[in-house]
C-alpha cells in the first residue's frame, strides 16, 4: 500500500507574470475545461482507491492557478464530497500572490487550502525576475498579499528561485522575507539556467552569508525552516530519503496538464506537449503503463558519472525532474546539481558542526527531536 | 571565457561531525537540553492546563535503587563512526568517588572482592570492586576490561554472515584444539550465525558437538538437559572471542530433526530471553512462559517474514560452508569427535571458567537487580555506558564564564564544569543507593 498519492492539477497555462526563468513556455489562455476537470477528478479518486492510499495530496498549479479560481474551488469542493472514507485529503496552492485578496484568502482558508507563495525577494529582485505581462514590476502586488497570507496562516511557506543574476542577493532575499514574517523558506535554483563556475562562486559567497544568518537565528532561538540547509542536515541526521518518500517519477506523484495529459512532475507541463514524457491522458484511458514504467526505469538507472561519489544519498541527483531541467534528459545527472552539492554540503555541515559543538538547544531539537515539527507548528500558531 | 560546470565525484567526505542517523540520538543524553517553549506558548499551554503535570514535579524523591540494570546502558551498541560521542568518567575517577562516598557513609569496605554464588540454576562469579562484607553493600565498576563481549552489540553482527575461516585456519584451530591448548577457544570454529543454514552433515557434527559438550555435566543434568544452558565461545569476523549462551531445548532438537531451519533459527534467537527467564523465574513456571513467548515470537516473526522459508533455501545455496572447504579437515573433525576423551571436558571447563570468572556477563549484571531485591546482596553496577555519568559541554555553560578569552580555554573550562557535574551526579547516585541498600538490609 502506498501511503501518499500526490496529484497536481494545472488549471491553466495563463499567467499574469512573465518570470525570466519560467520553463512552461508561452502564456496562453488555455484553461482546464470542465470536461477535463471532471475526468481528472474521477481519475485521481479512482487511482487513489486502486492503490489504496491513506493520504491524497492535491496541489493546484498553473500558470497562475488563481486566474481560474472558480474552477479551483469547484474541484476542491467536489473532491471533498467524493472522498472515500479512510482517506485524508489535503490541498495546496502555489501562487505568485498578485491575485491574493482578503476575500480570496478567506475562500481558500474555508476550504483548508494551504497556500505557498512564490516570491524572489525585495522589490529590486522581484521586479527584475518577475515582471508582469506589461513588463512592469510585480513587487507592489506581492507585498500586499504577504500580510494577508501570513495573517491567515503564519506557517505559510515561500518559494524563492535563485538565478545566476540573483545569486549574489540570496542572503538579502531571505532576510527580507524573514522580516516580512515568513518562517518557512524553500530556496531553489533555476536549474535550467546556464550556470557557470563564476556564478557558483558568487552563490557560494551568498550561502556563506546565509550560514552566518542561520547560525545567529539559531543562537537567538528563532524557529524557521530553510530547505537548502535543513534538508542537507536532515540527510545526515535522518538518513537519505527512503524510496517511499520520493516521488518515484509518476508513481507516487503525477501532474495533470490543462488538456488532460498526464506527466510525472510539474516540470514537464508546458504549453508545448512533450510526448516523450507523457505517461497517459485522462480522456484516453488514464495511465499508459508502458510509458510510465519505461520513464521510471530510465530515471532509476544508476548514474555512471556519480559512481563512487561519497555524497550519493545526500545529494539531489536522484531527482529526475531537476536532471531534466538541467540536462534535458532524466537519465543524466546534472552538473549544476553536482557542483551545487559539492559547494553547499561542506558549508552546511561546517555550520551544523559549530551548532552541535555548542550544543545549540534549537539545533538539537530541530534535527533530533521527532516531535519538533509538531511543536514548531504549534509555536507558530499560538 | 566562462568555465562550465562538470560532474566530479567526491571520493572522500567526512566533514559532518554531528551525530548521524546511525549514532545514538543526542537527546537521549542526560545533558541534552530541554526544549525552550516561547513565553507565548507557555501561557497558551498553561491556560489549557497542558503543563499541569509538570507543576507537580519537584516533590520529595522516593528512596529507590539508583543502579538498576536499565541504567547501565547495556548491552551497548557502538556508533560506527563515533561522531558526537560524549566524554565519560574513567574507571579510576569513578573508583575515587566510590571510595570517598563509602567512607563518608560508614561502610567498611574491601577492594577487589571475588564473589561466588550458585543455586540450582545459576552460578554467579565475578569480582566486586569495593564491598562491605557485613552489610553486603558494594559497587562493581564496569568497564570494557571486566565486561563480557555480550554486553556490546556490534552493528556488524546484523549483517549476513560470511565464511570467515579458510581451510588452513580451520585446520590450525583444530590442531590446537586436539593438542589441548587451553588458551585456545575450544569452540572457536563454530559460527553460530550460520546454524539455521546447516546442511545434513553439519547437523550430524552438531549432534556430536552436543554430545561432547554435555558430557561435561553430571548424569542427572544430562538427563534433564532440556533445562540446561551452555556458554559458548566463538569468533566473530574480527577474530574476537564472543560469548553466547546456548540452550539445548527440545525446540532445537525438534527443529533439527524435522530440518525446519526457520524454527531452528527462532529457537536459537530466544537464547537471551530464556537465560534471563532462568535467572528470574522459578523453574516450574518457566517452561509455560517460554513456550508462550516462543509461540508468540514465532507467529509474529513468520507474519513479518512470509518469504523467509523460501529465502532460507536460497541463502543455503549462497553460503560457503566452512566445513567443506577441505575434505581433509572434514575427516579430521569427524575423527576428532569419534575419538572423544573425557579430558576435553576439563579443557572446556578451564577455558570457560577462566574467561567467565574475571568478567561480568550481561546475565550476571541483570541478575544484580534480583539479588538486591530478593537476596539482600547489594552490588551496584556502575557502568561505563551509564549515561548519567557522561558529559557534554553546553552552550549555556560556555556562556557562564565571561572571563575566558580563547576558544580553547572556553572549551577546557566548559569540559571541566560538565565533568564536575557528572562527578556530582555520581556522588548523589551513590549516596542514594547506599541509603536505599541500608534501608532494604535494615542497617
Amino acid at each position: 500500500m502506498t501511503q501518499t498519492l500526490a496529484a497536481t492539477f494545472h488549471l491553466t497555462h495563463q499567467c499574469n507574470l512573465r518570470c525570466t526563468y519560467c520553463y512552461t513556455g508561452t502564456k496562453v489562455h488555455r484553461p482546464m475545461s470542465r470536461e477535463v476537470a471532471l475526468k481528472s477528478l474521477q481519475f485521481v479518486l479512482d487511482e487513489a482507491r486502486k492503490v489504496n492510499v491513506k493520504y491524497l495530496d492535491i496541489t493546484f498549479f498553473g500558470g497562475e492557478p488563481l486566474i481560474e479560481a472558480a474552477l479551483l474551488f469547484w474541484l476542491a469542493d467536489s473532491l471533498k464530497r467524493a472522498l472515500s472514507t479512510g482517506m485524508t485529503l489535503s490541498f495546496r496552492l502555489s501562487t505568485n500572490g498578485t491575485l491574493l485578496t482578503e476575500q480570496m484568502m478567506e475562500a481558500l482558508s474555508q476550504r483548508d487550502i494551504y497556500v505557498s507563495l512564490s516570491v524572489d525577494g525585495p522589490p529590486q529582485i522581484q521586479d527584475a525576475q518577475r515582471p508582469n505581462s506589461a513588463g512592469k514590476g510585480s513587487s507592489s502586488g506581492v507585498e500586499k498579499a504577504i500580510p494577508i497570507l501570513l495573517r491567515a496562516n503564519p506557517c505559510a511557506s515561500v518559494t524563492t528561485v535563485l538565478t545566476p543574476s540573483s545569486a549574489a542577493f540570496a542572503a538579502e532575499s531571505i532576510d527580507w522575507l524573514y522580516l516580512k514574517g515568513f518562517r518557512y523558506f524553500n530556496l531553489t535554483l533555476d536549474y535550467g539556467a546556464a550556470w557557470t563556475m563564476e556564478d557558483m562562486h558568487v552563490l557560494e559567497k551568498s550561502y556563506r552569508k546565509i550560514a552566518s544568518w542561520y547560525e545567529q537565528k539559531m543562537r537567538d532561538n528563532q524557529r524557521f525552516y530553510l530547505s537548502c540547509f535543513d534538508e542537507r542536515i536532515r540527510s545526515h541526521t535522518q538518513g537519505p530519503p527512503h524510496v517511499e518518500e520520493r516521488c518515484n517519477l509518476g508513481f507516487r506523484q503525477f501532474s495533470i496538464a490543462p488538456d488532460g495529459a498526464l506527466y510525472p512532475c510539474v516540470q514537464f507541463v508546458t504549453t508545448e506537449t512533450l510526448p516523450e514524457f507523457m505517461i497517459g491522458h485522462v480522456l484516453h484511458g488514464g495511465f499508459d503503463e508502458n510509458c510510465r514504467q519505461h520513464l521510471h526505469s530510465c530515471s532509476e538507472k544508476p548514474k555512471d558519472a556519480c559512481n563512487a561519489c561519497a555524497l550519493q544519498g545526500r545529494c539531489a541527483s536522484w531527482c529526475s525532474c531537476i536532471n531534466f531541467a538541467s540536462t534535458g534528459t532524466v537519465t543524466q545527472a546534472s552538473p549544476v546539481v553536482c557542483y551545487h552539492e559539492r559547494t553547499l554540503m561542506p558549508l552546511v555541515d561546517a555550520m551544523a558542526n559549530r551548532l552541535w559543538r555548542k550544543r545549540n538547544r534549537l539545533f538539537l531539537h530541530k534535527h533530533y527531536n521527532p516531535l519538533y515539527p509538531m511543536i514548531d507548528y504549534l509555536e507558530h500558531l499560538v | 571565457m566562462k568555465k562550465q560546470l562538470e560532474i566530479k565525484p567526491v571520493l572522500r567526505y567526512s566533514k559532518a561531525k554531528y551525530p548521524r542517523y546511525t549514532d545514538p540520538t543526542p537527546l537521549d543524553d542526560p545533558q541534552a537540553l530541554p526544549y525552550t517553549f516561547s513565553q507565548r506558548m507557555l501561557e497558551w499551554a498553561m491556560t489549557l492546563g497542558l503543563l499541569g503535570a509538570t507543576a507537580c514535579q519537584g516533590e520529595a524523591q522516593e528512596i529507590a535503587n539508583t543502579f538498576t540494570f536499565d541504567k547501565t546502558g547495556l548491552p551497548f551498541v557502538p556508533a560506527m563512526f563515533g561522531t558526537g560521542l560524549p566524554d565519560r568518567l574513567t574507571g579510576k575517577e569513578m573508583r575515587e568517588v566510590v571510595l570517598r562516598i563509602c567512607q563518608e557513609e560508614d561502610l567498611s569496605i574491601k577492594e577487589k572482592v571475588p564473589w561466588t554464588h550458585s543455586d540450582t540454576h545459576f552460578k554467579m562469579v565475578f569480582p566486586i570492586t569495593v564491598f562491605d562484607v557485613e552489610k553486603k553493600i558494594g559497587f562493581a565498576i564496569l568497564d570494557r576490561g571486566n565486561t563480557d563481549e555480550n554486553s556490546i552489540i556490534e552493528e556488524t553482527f546484523n549483517r549476513k554472515p560470511e565464511a570467515n575461516l579458510d581451510a588452513t585456519q580451520l585446520e590450525w584451530m583444530w590442531r590446537q584444539f586436539a593438542e589441548g591448548n587451553p588458551e585456545f577457544s575450544l569452540l572457536g570454529w563454530l559460527n553460530l550465525e550460520k546454524q539455521a543454514f546447516w546442511s545434513k552433515d553439519e547437523k550430524a557434527f552438531y549432534k556430536l558437538f552436543n554430545k561432547a559438550s554435555f558430557s561435561g555435566l553430571s548424569e542427572k543434568e544430562q538427563e534433564e538437559r532440556k533445562w540446561l544452558f551452555y556458554k559458548i565461545l566463538f569468533k566473530n569476523q574480527f577474530k574476537h572471542e564472543v560469548v553466547r549462551t546456548f540452550f539445548n531445548k527440545p525446540d532445537i532438537e525438534k527443529a533439527l530433526k524435522e530440518e525446519n531451519w526457520v524454527a531452528l533459527q527462532q529457537a536459537l534467537d530466544l537464547n537471551f530471553f530464556i537465560s534471563l527467564l532462568n535467572e528470574l523465574v522459578n523453574q516450574q513456571e518457566w517452561k509455560p512462559k517460554v513456550m508462550a513467548q516462543y509461540i508468540a515470537d514465532q507467529q509474529a516473526w513468520l507474519a513479518e517474514n512470509p518469504g523467509k522459508q523460501s529465502n532460507v533455501t536460497n541463502i543455503l545455496a549462497e553460503l560457503k560452508n566452512p566445513f567443506f572447504i577441505d575434505p581433509i579437515v572434514k575427516t579430521a573433525l569427524k575423527t576428532l569427535f569419534k575419538d572423544y576423551t573425557p579430558g576435553w571436558k576439563n579443557i572446556l571447563s578451564n577455558v570457560r571458567e577462566k574467561y567467565q570468572d574475571s568478567r561480568f556477563s550481561l546475565e550476571e549484571i541483570k541478575a544484580l537487580d534480583y539479588w538486591a531485591e530478593e537476596k539482600k546482596l547489594f552490588v551496584a553496577p556502575i557502568s561505563f555506558e551509564d549515561k548519567r555519568f557522561n558529559f557534554y559541554y553546553t552552550e549555556e555553560e560556555l556562556l557562564k564564564n565571561e572571563e575566558v578569552s580563547t576558544d580553547y580555554a572556553e572549551l577546557q573550562h566548559a569540559k571541566m564544569m560538565t565533568k564536575e557535574a557528572a562527578l556530582k551526579r555520581l556522588e548523589e547516585s551513590l549516596r542514594m543507593y547506599i541509603r536505599w541498600a541500608k534501608h532494604q538490609g535494615q542497617y
